[in-house]
């Protein structure tokens, strides 16, 4: 790269007589001993390897328990294409499980990559995802749809069956891109990221306003779908529908891969990270864009999903002991997709026919973990560049 | 060695604000920073230093003129072109969060690794070479979180060094430390300077520091820059105009600010050593006139330091003898005496 600017610098330095201090060595005359310092990984790989292995036993608990038991053997052979001994048990995994797993295990990954962009780009500890106003957009899509619609619109809704949870996922996805188109908007007239994340809070209220309204004047039965909606489920995605919400969440988690160099410049803060030759208009479309895309997708097919997003960065920080994006944001995306996984698994109350709602299985499961890990750190602060 | 690295030509700096006329800061300034020379940009706050900076290092257009790093106007480059030639240390008390030194350090390759940021053993030598260079070897395993902010400011001096720039921009960077620190940052920076040939320019309000270290100062004030030695700067009069404050008084002879403008009177001191020195300092700090025999006007009072150990002050005030053993002494006695008080 660099050799018209280190052949600059080789020239012969020049020494004053009398100099009271030792020189330096010169660049190419410096040896690193063997012990010198360097980039120390410590237990890391083998964590990382360990949530590897964490996301393939996520996944399979998710295939292997549910309100129906169906033996391991059974399940491994379904998975490769074979018959099971009930046909019954077949469709429960191919038509059920298999979509709540792989569901589960991309809006997690979605939720915990977005949310550590959101925490790096905002210096806020208390970011996630939806700080954009993503969620407040679906919801107000999805209010629309359940909420104002006359009887026509019910009795379409009623008509669709299945297929309407299709349409709650298309209103969710399209006030999800408004929102996307409005952020976007004002990221380009106002530079401050303090500003978007006050607009972004403002924009939230506004929509519950909104929201407030729809719901006041709505008969309960809709009221009760809308509020079904807000907890959240990973269950309610075919093997169809899948591909539709991979293919934005993969080109998002791409993104925020493609973007760990600019956010480790971030952790400097925005002046540090342009001297560093980061081109700070394309780094923030991008970590708003990324970060937009899986939150809108994640919101459309699944409902506004809380916690998991502020959560797992803060969990994967203490586990790593870093900030440094190249570990974390893998680690991240791995361990909210177990997170995602579990709490599918816990909702689904293993031998009961009951499910639990999943946006309170998250925080029950969650909130005492974080609670646990800041303790444990004792200082925010020092953990976490705000 | 006497490269040219930082060339400002005819630059006009200051703000277009659209739907308002220009508002301009310092207008034709010519500047230049050669490789191995520390340059010192010192002013009084909102002369327009940190709006200098900014120009200087692309960040803002100039109004008017060019300004050029090794050879290319840096306005026309990209920020990565940019980072390439020009590293920067600012004040600011960075929250990094969980971040090693060597960590910290090894962002400074930023500009010179691929996307993923992945380190060859080259990037990794020269982040060796520059924690070695600051002296921050027992720095780069701590958590830089941890550490005093002196010790910080080390570390991000190491990482512009590992950018591996011609030119290192510091903007305030001794601002939050004690003087011990101070004065090894600034030391270090001379240090830098000189033997990796790297051209150093920081702004500071350390002018005592400044002057001891500087090989150039960039001296701003409303007229624009005053550029030379700091001793030219100093003989020519340049530094006591720009720093000239009410009830602030510059004394080009001591390179120091005398405070209390307010002449108090004369007195007679005689005595030799460091206790004649720091009398001698006291007096004036509580505005007296210093002399070692009366001109003519009478003084308030006579002072005669004896050789002792510990000396002891003869002290002859009014009519009064006193024989006191402090500086504190010396300066409670004339406080009561009459004629200083009113």
């Amino acid at each position: 790269m660099n050799s018209g600017s280190t052949a600059a610098c080789r020239k012969p330095t020049v020494i004053m007589p009398g100099s009271a201090y030792s020189p330096l060595p010169r660049r190419e005359d410096f040896h690193p001993s063997h012990d010198a310092p360097r980039l120390r990984l410590g237990l890391r790989p083998a964590l990382l390897i360990a949530l590897c292995g964490g996301v393939i036993g996520a996944f399979l608990l998710v295939l292997a328990f549910g309100s129906v038991e169906i033996p391991l053997d059974q399940i491994i052979t379904v998975l490769f294409g074979g018959e099971a001994e009930r046909a019954s048990w077949g469709n429960i995994i191919l038509k059920v499980r298999l979509p709540k797993a792989l569901t589960a295990l991309l809006a997690g990954a979605a939720l915990g990559a977005g949310g550590l962009m959101m925490q790096t780009f905002f210096r806020n500890p208390l970011a996630d995802p939806f700080v954009l106003g993503i969620s407040s957009g679906a919801s107000l899509g999805v209010a629309l749809v359940v909420l104002s619609v006359g009887t026509a619109g019910g009795a379409l809704l009623a008509g669709f069956g299945l297929a309407g949870d299709f349409a709650l996922a298309g209103a969710a996805a399209l006030g999800a891109a408004l929102t996307l188109g409005l952020v976007i908007a004002v990221a380009g007239r106002f530079q401050n990221p303090l500003m978007l994340l006050v607009l972004g809070l403002m924009c939230g209220y506004l929509v519950s306003a909104f929201v407030s309204l729809l719901l006041y004047n709505a008969i309960p039965e809709r009221i009760q779908a809308y509020t079904n909606w807000t907890f959240g489920s990973f269950g309610s995605t075919t093997l169809d529908q899948i591909p539709v919400m991979a293919v934005p969440i993969l080109a998002g988690l791409t993104a925020a891969l493609m973007l760990i160099k600019a956010l480790n410049a971030l952790l400097l803060g925005e002046a540090y990270a342009r001297s560093l030759g980061m081109n700070l208009r394309v780094i923030r479309a991008g970590v708003l864009l990324s970060t937009a895309l899986l939150a809108g997708a994640v919101t459309a097919f699944c409902g506004p999903i809380a916690f998991i997003g502020v959560a797992v960065p803060h969990v994967c920080r203490a586990l790593f002991h870093t900030s440094d994006h190249r570990l974390l944001m893998p680690a991240t995306i791995l361990l909210g997709g177990i997170v995602a996984m579990i709490a599918a698994l816990i909702a689904e109350t293993p031998g009961s026919t009951n499910t639990l709602p999943l946006n309170a299985v998250t925080a029950l499961l969650g909130a005492p973990v974080v609670i646990a890990v800041i303790i444990r750190q004792g200082n925010l602060q020092r953990s976490f560049t705000s | 060695m006497n490269t040219v690295i930082l060339q400002a030509r005819q630059l006009s700096i200051g703000y277009a604000l659209p739907r308002q006329s220009k508002v301009v800061i310092a207008q034709r300034l010519n500047l230049q920073l050669r490789r191995g020379e520390l340059v010192c940009l010192l002013g009084a706050n909102g002369v327009g230093k940190s709006t200098l900076l900014r120009t200087l290092t692309g960040i803002q257009p100039p109004l008017e003129g060019h300004v050029s790093i090794g050879g290319s106007d840096v306005h026309q480059l990209s920020p990565r072109q940019i980072a390439r030639k020009l590293s920067i240390v600012l004040t600011d008390r960075l929250n990094v969060g969980l971040l090693d030194g060597y960590a910290l350090v090894a962002l400074g390759r930023h500009p010179h690794t691929g996307w993923t940021g992945r380190l060859t053993r080259y990037d990794e030598a020269v982040i060796a070479w520059a924690i070695d260079a600051v002296g921050a070897g027992e720095l780069a395993a701590r958590q830089v979180m941890e550490l005093s902010d002196g010790q910080r400011q080390k570390l991000m001096i190491a990482r512009a060094l590992a950018q591996e720039t011609d030119l290192i921009l510091l903007d305030e960077p001794t601002a939050y430390l004690d003087l011990p620190h101070r004065v090894e940052i600034m030391r270090l920076l001379r240090e830098l300077a000189r033997e990796t040939g790297r051209g150093i320019l920081l702004s500071t309000h350390d002018l005592d520091l400044a002057l001891r270290t500087a090989d150039t100062v960039w001296l701003m004030d409303e007229s624009g820059i005053h550029n030379g030695a700091p001793e030219d700067l100093m003989i020519d009069g340049a530094f006591a105009r720009a720093f000239e404050r009410d009830g602030l008084h510059f004394d080009p002879d001591s390179g120091m600010f005398r405070m209390g403008a307010a002449h108090r009177g004369t007195i007679v001191l005689n005595g030799r050593g460091l206790a004649y020195t720091w009398t001698r300092r006291a007096l004036e700090r509580e505005g007296f006139d210093v002399l070692a025999a009366h001109n003519g006007r009478p003084p308030i009072a006579h002072i005669e330091i004896m050789d002792d150990t510990p000396p002891r002050w003869c002290l002859q005030v009014d009519e009064t003898r006193h024989m006191v053993t402090s500086v504190q002494a010396v300066l409670a006695a004339l406080q009561l005496s009459h004629r200083v008080v009113s």
